[in-house]
């Protein structure tokens, strides 16, 4: 049965999440987590506290897993209307020297998925001339280009509600895709997230990510920072408020298998202390 | 050919500059109090595409050099184009 966690904060969504994890005893499916998205500063409790146990795991530094899903230091909101483009501008410039450390998809990252999408895998030939031009030379779609470009010209023309999900229908009609049909083909490698739905209510943009599977300590909390920098940037530059962030994790992973539960225990228990707060029951909905 | 470039450090401070959209002098500011200036690894990597392009010289930084310590500081990055460039113009000379 599907399980939901609804927090104030992001910080303490992700606590809640890993309490219930370890409160179940291992692994979960359909774990639906849910936060505001605009109410967390990356470096904030417990940032610090989360780093430092990874770092002494040897595992990826926070700021390297957040910048897979959202690269903030290649952002700049100052620049107004060219903010964007020197985003992408700046990211693919950091993807040529990036691409040269990997062999197939672990050149990949989530970020350069939504804003280079290997739309050619498949052929274009059911493409129209009108999506055709959508594409760069090499057949890469910038996903977030067009999607913020939508949201935008739906602001304006007053239509404050509508949703992009992910169905049949073709890929340059709905929403931020992750997956690659034909290119990610191994089981358990790239993309652990799949896709991204957005939704605009009372013109605030909401996120759902989907994860396959998700690594809720190694990759967690990093994830919930990166999405939800990513939500806030798509809601300004489309000139929107940033809204609620909704994880859906079809398969949850407190990674028992590479952390002992006391030592996680007590990761928590130093997240509660550096954040002010005290171990809570789990609210099932 | 890989074009010259007389002063790395300038140009890197340069391009980070324009990564990070910030003034130049606020950088030399911070490299003068810190004594170097500290990037994102994200930063870094599209500060060594830039200067590639700029050296016409793609490729020149390998893989073994994107460790942390080459791309999170201007000192870092400055060490690694040095060394590569020199192994470059060893080449050339030799």
């Amino acid at each position: 049965m599907a399980d939901l966690i609804q927090r104030e904060s992001l910080a303490d969504a992700w606590v809640a999440a890993m309490e219930f994890l370890l409160d179940r005893g291992g692994k979960s499916f359909h774990l639906d987590v849910a936060f505001p998205a605009a109410r967390y500063e990356p470096g904030s409790p417990p940032w610090e506290v989360i780093n430092e146990f990874l770092i002494s795991h040897d595992k990826q530094e926070l700021k390297t897993v957040v910048n897979t899903i959202f690269p903030e230091d290649l952002y700049s909101p100052d620049l107004g209307e060219e903010a964007a483009a020197r985003l992408y501008e700046n990211y693919a410039m950091s993807m040529r020297v990036h691409q040269r450390t990997g062999r197939g998809n672990d050149q990949e990252t989530y970020f350069n998925r939504l804003i280079s999408y290997p739309v050619t895998v498949g052929g274009t030939d059911g493409l129209s001339k009108q999506q055709r031009e959508l594409l760069s030379d090499d057949g890469r779609f910038n996903q977030l280009d067009f999607y913020i470009d939508r949201l935008r010209r739906q602001r304006e023309r007053g239509h404050r509600r509508s949703s992009y999900e992910l169905g049949t229908t073709h890929f340059l009609d709905v929403d931020l895709r992750i997956q690659a049909p034909f290119r990610d083909k191994g089981i358990g490698s790239f993309p652990c997230l799949s896709h991204i739905s957005l939704t605009l209510v009372d013109d605030h943009v909401n996120l759902n990510a989907t994860y396959r599977n998700q690594f809720l300590v190694e990759r967690g909390f990093g994830n919930y920072v990166g999405l939800a920098r990513l939500t806030e940037f798509i809601a300004r530059e489309s000139g929107a408020n940033a809204g609620e962030v909704q994880i859906v994790a079809t398969g949850a992973d407190p990674e028992l298998d590479n952390f002992k539960v006391s030592e996680l225990r007590r990761l928590i228990a130093k997240c509660h202390e550096s954040m002010g707060t005290k171990p809570k029951a789990v609210v099932n909905v | 050919m890989a074009v010259r470039i007389a002063n790395i450090r300038d140009t890197l401070i340069e391009k980070i500059a324009y990564v990070r959209n910030k003034d130049r002098k606020t950088l030399e500011s911070e490299i003068k109090a810190k004594g170097d200036l500290e990037v994102d690894s994200k930063v870094g990597q599209a500060v060594v595409g830039y200067l590639e392009m700029a050296l016409k010289s793609e490729g020149l930084i390998r893989v073994e050099d994107q460790t942390k310590e080459n791309l999170t500081s201007l000192k870092g990055l400055e060490r690694m184009f040095e060394r590569r460039l020199q192994e470059t113009r060893g080449d050339a000379d030799g």
